[in-house]
């Protein structure tokens, strides 16, 4: 186990860099310099050639490279061009928004996808299967601001029930967890589905059935626990989604996360920012599969690391 | 005194394809196993002896399929049963095993959680005891260390250990008929001997009666007192077993046993298979459904299907004793 964890950690490292080198070069691609954002349209070139050697732009680009990760490895990503704060306190002032709703549409996504895929495999071929099955195919290919905007227009504007947009508490992140968790739910209860058909056929199904056991034994204790194991994977693989899925989300919902200050600091070239957000949002997701790995063990006895 | 347990009566099982339509798998078939007697099916692949099998638990699937007929088990027909209720029968009365115990063991839960599950299913354990009855059947099926392998997980053992566990779980609730489908024929020969032994021992112990699965003609000249020989979903003969491996009358049977290898033959015989393949299921629509592979094959096979015709003790499907035997 220890040996195994050594070498994930690694590897995690190694992915890391390279996310790092990947983001680095995107950003320096994009047409567009950020001191000229900074300084507006009149600026004189003296001043350009001036704000340039302050913010180190002047430097070769792996000079510049180089110098960011070593102080990125101290723990330092920067400064943001615009506001003037550290990119960490950036990320620490808007992550707890993000996490919340990561989190609910990962709940919310999980919870509907597991039902509605176990319901469609056990009454297979079906109403009730062919109904889930659009359910999940209209989750995973409806665009999420055109959900975002269906929601607030019937229960925001018709109804009433939630706010518009904005951030106010737990309330508010309702529509948005739902926006951005049917995409989630959609592709987990089909994997849920085929997960289920194959565990059902499975020669240890028979046995339970041999034994006497009832339908609800047999569908919770004996099928799911077994085809629940390839579906937390995808859960796993759903968090990436999710993050990008928040850039659009919280642009909608106007929610201060990290989706939402993404969108601005691209808009302002505001390197700094964009690079610090992209290395941290992928460590994240690195981090969040690397645990579903570590689930993996609790939940299926069969697979050991060494 | 022989006391018949269960009692087939004219069961005829079909599946709806749609395709093919109406396939019957298994047709008029009749037969009875009395208190602790085993009684041998064999066949080969697709005659219908894993289907038979299944129709004694309930265990075909209602939405595809019919089970016409009666199967009278302790004076009930069970095939009348609703689902609740042949579910307080399947692993505590009728219970079974299977061909493949590497498979058969649920992979996500622990041997022991595996066989208290049906103790607790059919009422003979609570939660203070299920432990250490649990401990108690895993001795009985000869599991060594059982305190220890009750928290171990299936793909630890050997596949001859799981077979041991699921005897272990069939045999828990003290069923009155244990069937086993094809128990041994996934296992080492060794292995095959042991599961074989521990089976007699425990019928030994309980009186329970075996319905023995098998295409394996070794292992039911070891385990049977009867055997019924199936072809094509009909039983072709039925006999006691020294009468059936001394003079066997249907030509399907005979052909079985020419293709065993025998060690005590004089003779460097080759050995002889039955030609061809069991044709497809609903492919024969009248005559014998064996008269394409069959050496004495004459006019009257292609016309009508043979009835079971009664010689002494024995039972065959064959026109050629139509004039020696009382048609049934």
């Amino acid at each position: 186990m220890s040996s195994y964890l050594f070498k994930r950690m690694f590897t995690m490292i190694i992915t890391i860099f390279g996310v790092s080198v990947l983001v680095f070069m995107i950003i320096h691609l994009i047409p567009g310099n950020p001191v000229n954002h900074i300084l507006g349209d009149y600026a004189t070139e003296e001043s350009i050639k001036e704000l340039e050697m302050r913010l180190g732009l002047d430097r070769p680009i792996l000079v510049q490279y180089f110098s960011y990760m070593f102080q990125a490895i101290q723990g330092d990503l920067g400064t943001s061009y615009i506001t003037g704060y550290t990119v960490v306190e950036e990320i620490l002032n808007r992550i707890p928004i993000t996490a919340q709703l990561a989190l609910y549409s990962i709940i919310f996504g999980s919870i509907t996808g597991i039902i509605i895929g176990v319901v469609a495999a056990v009454k297979k071929n079906t109403i009730y299967d062919q109904l889930a099955m659009v359910l999940a195919l209209i989750g995973i290919s409806a665009p999420g601001f055109w959900i975002a905007l269906f929601l607030i227009l019937l229960f925001s504007y018709q109804l009433s029930i939630f706010p518009i947009s904005g951030y106010s508490g737990f309330y508010s992140l309702i529509l948005p967890s739902i926006t951005l968790g049917l995409g989630t739910a959609g592709s987990i209860a089909r994997m849920t589905r085929s997960s289920m058909l194959d565990v059902i056929k499975q020669d240890y199904i028979r046995t339970a059935k041999a034994k006497g056991a009832g339908s609800y034994r047999l569908i919770f204790r004996h099928s799911l626990q077994n085809a629940i194991i390839p579906v937390v994977t995808l859960i796993g693989m759903q968090f990436g989604y999710l993050m990008a899925g928040a850039v659009v989300t919280e642009t909608v919902f106007a929610l201060p996360g990290l989706g939402s200050l993404i969108v601005s600091a691209i808009s302002t070239r505001d390197i700094p920012t964009v690079q610090g957000l992209l290395l941290f949002m992928a460590a994240m997701i690195i981090i969040v599969n690397f645990v579903v790995d570590l689930l993996y063990t609790k939940l299926d006895p069969r697979i050991q690391y060494e | 005194m022989t006391i018949e347990l269960i009692k087939v009566e004219n069961i005829n099982i079909s599946f709806q394809d749609d395709e093919a339509g109406t396939i019957s798998a298994v047709r008029d078939l009749s037969f009875h196993i009395n208190e602790g007697e085993t009684v041998g099916l064999v066949g080969e692949s697709g005659c219908g002896k894993s289907v038979t099998a299944l129709s004694l638990m309930g265990l075909i699937e209602k939405g595809t399929s019919t089970t016409e007929g009666e199967i009278v088990f302790e004076g009930e027909d069970i095939n009348l049963y609703a689902e609740k209720k042949m579910r307080s029968i399947r692993g505590n009365k009728i219970s079974m095993i299977f061909q493949e115990p590497m498979t058969s063991l649920n992979p996500v839960h622990k041997i022991g959680k595996q066989i208290s599950e049906v103790l607790h299913l059919h009422g003979f354990a609570n939660k203070t005891n299920s432990k250490e009855k649990t401990i108690d059947i895993l001795k009985k099926v000869g599991i060594p260390r059982a305190e220890s392998i009750i928290d171990e997980y299936p793909h630890q053992l050997s596949g001859g250990m799981r077979q041991r566990i699921m005897i272990a779980i069939a045999m828990a609730c003290n069923p009155k008929l244990l069937i086993a489908d094809e128990p041994t024929t996934a296992l080492d020969v060794t292995i095959q001997a042991q599961i074989l032994d521990l089976m007699n021992a425990l019928q030994q112990e309980y009186n329970t009666s075996i319905l023995l699965i098998t295409h394996d003609l070794g292992v039911i000249s070891e385990m049977a007192d009867r055997v019924i020989v199936m072809y094509y979903g009909q039983i072709v003969e039925q006999a006691d077993v020294r009468t059936l491996f001394k003079q066997p009358k249907h030509p399907y049977t005979i052909g079985l046993l020419n293709s065993v290898p025998n060690i005590d033959s004089e003779s460097e015989e080759r050995l002889t298979p039955i030609d061809g393949n069991v044709p497809s299921l609903g492919v024969i629509k009248s005559g014998c459904p064996f008269r394409s592979r069959c050496q004495h094959v004459h006019e009257k096979c292609h016309k009508k299907n043979p009835p079971l015709f009664k010689c002494d003790s024995q039972f065959v499907r064959c026109w050629l004793y139509e004039e020696q035997g009382v048609s049934v």
